[in-house]
């Protein structure tokens, strides 16, 4: 009996030793972690925005997170915006389900506030009212350079060969594609995860709203002069000569990467989708604060 | 010959325990239904005017995530008894998400009824056969994840003993995924304890095969006998560990846990089985002395793994 | 000193993990598809190996024996969860790519079977030396198969392209079981045109 006790004592010891040590390695690595996962979400932002690579982010650029939440009260399901305001503030824009605008409801909050989740969600909860449940939806990017519109970074997500396929789309003020990065995902090495290839991914530069509506994804190999300008680093061609060929193929559809047609279909989809709904969603928010007056930062 | 017995036992519990459940199951799945890729069916449970229904404008379509974002309804159509509508739409729908239907004023004889909501979605029974059949075949944890090889190639020179393995592996790992499926959602998570799963899930399964080894040895030494060995090395295979991670991982719920842990299990015994086969033979055959053993089996498991790769896109439904 | 370089060596060659004990098979398919990944679990696996061993070793007297197994588990499991955080804070980018099979080396089977068969019966210098020269065979393992599957696979080394070269069956999964195969059918004959002799190979667990 005596043996048990002590058996018990010392294993009883053993898990709370590690569990006090993984405590204090957690407290301490925790805030690492995000503040890492947040710099790499801001590089993946200006690389896709043109930045990177050797080429510095300019001082003026000014990229402006918009949170959309799905807001649901008793009666109604409507949408909110948090935009950044001109005089630093936030605030929460409703609209209902079929665009019209409802209110601009100003939030008590600070920068720090708005960037952590938890926060966030209680500043949000707190403007509307009571009855109302708030749940996140997505987070799409404004980047300003100076006083001027340089584009839009908006996440996706759709459904890929194994699991999902979390991607970003940037456009440019026009709502043409300027590139598309994957951001996770769990395709087949060497045959579906050659989407985050940038052979792959540099199709669908420069492809405009009025193409992307009827874009395919076609089994053909890829034109060999193409593969030149998709591949830059690979081959010696000249700014000029990669303009002009990319320039030739702008209306081609998507070529499937070999033995990857699904996850190939699944990213060109995935990429119609995103840009479809965020045209129509950021149209539906510029009237509306249009209307409303509301002052946005970007 | 017991083994097979007992297998068998086991198989008729599962079989039991599915049944009862898909009723459970089922009702969750809503009162709509994908038809093709372009259509949805709805029931409304009583005849409905036509030239109501024929009108695209009564119904709004969107997915659940995108309820500002509604799809085009192309036309209805409604069968003989006027009870079912099949909407048919332009562009095909997205059949892993949940649509939403909404049918305003839905008019019955003339008089209005109000508006109603339906819920479309893959059934659920459908999601999780086909999370099992993934688990099983497609994302087979020993040929496409590649883990819990020590034991498969340890245990995998006969076939009886591959057979007692896999069925001693396939319980303990569905139990344990059940297990440490409540603990992290109900303990870990809710607590905010998140850093601890790999701890809290080594032990669980560690505690889990001790209990079992003292009850079998009590309750069926018969069974012990057979068995007894392979519950210890279960602690070292690397999936009893991978399931419960990756069921965290992915926010799986509890059914959805149960069904992956089963896959894992069942896929794991056929891949001891069909090792085991090959091996029996291996035994025969004139196989280069370098290679004899283990460098032999790791060229098959190699050859299987090419094979298994067949199964990559495979979807009933 | 002299038996703390045997005690590396061991490790590296004649009791390689990979290849001669057949132990923690599976991170040597799963992540050898390019050195990158090989090299950085390796590194993770010496440091969880000798950081256990030497904790082992330090309070091998105070383990009461009948509880031995459960308690290296969880000295193992808490070594773990240490690494799997600090590189999820500090290298989220490579992290990402192996972070389940991080989260794994709890069960990989040489870390638990060098505590007990060495460990917890040597005092702390030899323990370090033993775990860091099972540890660095381990990283040996695995660097040279993905060497092989990343230079043939996809004609890089390191991520450098060198070659042309694309032979895509050695970056499927099936490609890992026939590297390591071949490799240890190598080393078995190796051994059997210095000594004269085959090996009983492996099987353990």
């Amino acid at each position: 009996m005596k043996e048990i006790i002590k058996i018990t004592i010392s294993l009883t010891a053993i898990c709370v030793a590690a569990a006090l040590i993984l405590g204090a390695v957690f407290a301490k690595t925790e805030d690492v972690r995000k503040k890492n996962q947040e710099k790499i979400k801001e590089e993946t932002i200006q690389g896709l925005l043109g930045f990177g690579h050797g080429k510095k982010a300019p001082e003026d650029l000014k990229i402006f997170p918009v949170q959309r939440y799905v807001v649901s009260e008793p009666k109604a399901t409507l949408l909110g915006y948090l935009v950044p305001l001109k005089d630093k503030g936030y605030a929460l824009v409703t609209v209902d389900l079929a665009g019209k605008p409802l209110k601009a409801i100003p939030l008590k909050a600070d920068a720090a506030k708005i960037a952590d989740a938890g926060t966030r969600d209680a500043a949000v909860k707190e403007a509307l009212p009571k009855d109302a449940k708030a749940t996140y939806a997505d987070t799409v990017y404004v980047a300003n350079l100076g006083d001027k519109r340089l584009g839009y970074v908006v996440p996706g997500v759709t459904q890929g060969f194994k699991t999902f396929v979390n991607l970003m789309v940037s456009l440019n003020p026009d709502f043409t594609v300027t590139g598309i990065e994957i951001t996770k995902s769990e395709e087949d090495p060497g045959l579906g995860d050659e989407i985050k290839r940038d052979y792959f991914k540099n199709q669908f530069k420069g492809k405009t709203l009025e193409i992307l509506k009827t874009l395919k994804v076609v089994k053909e190999p890829l034109p060999t002069d193409y593969l030149v300008a998709l591949d830059p680093s690979k081959s010696k061609a000249t700014q000029d000569q990669i303009g002009q060929i990319s320039e030739k193929h702008l209306k081609d559809d998507i070529y499937a990467l070999t033995g990857a047609t699904i996850s190939s279909r699944a990213v060109t989809n995935g990429v119609k989708e995103t840009v479809r709904k965020f045209v129509y969603r950021f149209g539906i928010l510029a009237d509306v604060m249009k209307q409303e007056n509301v002052q946005a930062a970007f | 010959m017991n083994i097979c017995r007992f297998a068998m036992k086991a198989a008729w519990v599962f079989l039991l325990l599915l049944v009862i459940a898909s009723p459970v199951i089922a009702e969750t799945a809503g009162s709509g239904a994908f038809k093709k890729d372009k259509e949805i069916e709805i029931s409304f449970g009583i005849p409905v005017d036509e030239s109501w229904a024929k009108n695209t404008n009564n119904f709004s379509v969107f997915e659940k995530p995108d309820p500002d974002i509604k799809v085009a309804v192309e036309s209805v159509e409604l069968d003989s008894r006027r009870v079912t509508a099949v909407l048919k739409f332009k562009e095909s729908l997205n059949l892993s998400s949940e649509y939403v239907v909404e049918a305003k004023d839905v008019s019955s004889e003339g008089k209005v009824l109000g508006s109603r909501e339906f819920f479309v979605k893959k059934g659920q029974f459908q999601i999780l056969f086909g999370l099992l059949l993934a688990a099983m075949l497609i994302e087979n944890f020993v040929f496409t994840k590649y883990l819990g090889l020590c034991i498969f190639f340890g245990v995998s020179q006969k076939k009886e003993t591959a057979v007692g393995m896999g069925i001693t592996f396939t319980l303990v790992m569905v139990l344990s995924a059940i297990i440490s499926w409540a603990l992290y959602t109900y303990v870990l998570r809710a607590l905010h304890l998140d850093f601890l799963k790999i701890i809290v899930f080594i032990g669980t399964v560690a505690i889990f095969v001790q209990a079992v080894d003292t009850i079998l040895r009590k309750v069926n030494p018969y069974l012990f006998k057979k068995l007894g060995v392979y519950l210890v090395l279960i602690t070292t295979n690397c999936i009893i560990l991978a399931v419960p991670l990756l069921n965290a991982d992915r926010n799986y719920g509890a059914f959805e846990s149960l069904i992956f842990g089963l896959g894992a299990g069942v896929g794991f015994a056929i891949a001891m089985f069909l090792m085991a086969s090959v091996r029996e033979k291996l035994e025969l055959a004139r196989v280069p002395a370098t290679f004899k053993g283990l460098p032999i089996a790791f060229v098959v498991t190699g050859l299987f793994a090419l094979a298994f790769l067949g199964f990559s896109g495979l979807s009933i439904f | 000193m002299n038996r703390n370089v045997t005690l590396l060596w061991n490790g590296l060659i004649p009791e390689n993990p990979i290849f001669r004990l057949a132990l923690s098979l599976c991170p040597a398919v799963a992540v050898t598809t390019s050195v990158k990944n090989g090299l950085y679990l390796g590194i993770a696996v010496i440091f969880v190996q000798v950081l256990s061993s030497c904790t082992v070793s330090i309070f091998k007297s105070l383990i009461h024996p009948r509880i031995r197994i459960p308690a290296y588990v969880i000295v193992i499991a808490l070594w773990v969860s240490v690494i799997d955080m600090v590189l999820s804070a500090y290298d989220p980018h490579t992290y990402e790519k192996i972070e389940l099979f991080i989260k794994l080396i709890v069960v990989f089977a040489i870390i638990i079977s060098r505590l007990e068969l060495f460990a917890s019966k040597e005092p702390l210098v030899p323990s370090f030396f033993d775990g860091l020269g099972m540890g660095i065979g381990f990283t040996f393992g695995l660097c040279l198969v993905s060497a092989i599957r990343e230079f043939f696979g996809l004609g890089q080394i390191f991520g450098q392209d060198i070659v042309d070269l694309k032979f895509l069956v050695m970056i499927l999964p099936a490609g890992g079981f026939f590297v390591i195969g071949f490799v240890m059918a190598t080393f078995n004959w190796i051994e059997y045109k210095i000594t004269g002799k085959i090996p009983a190979s492996g099987g353990g667990h």
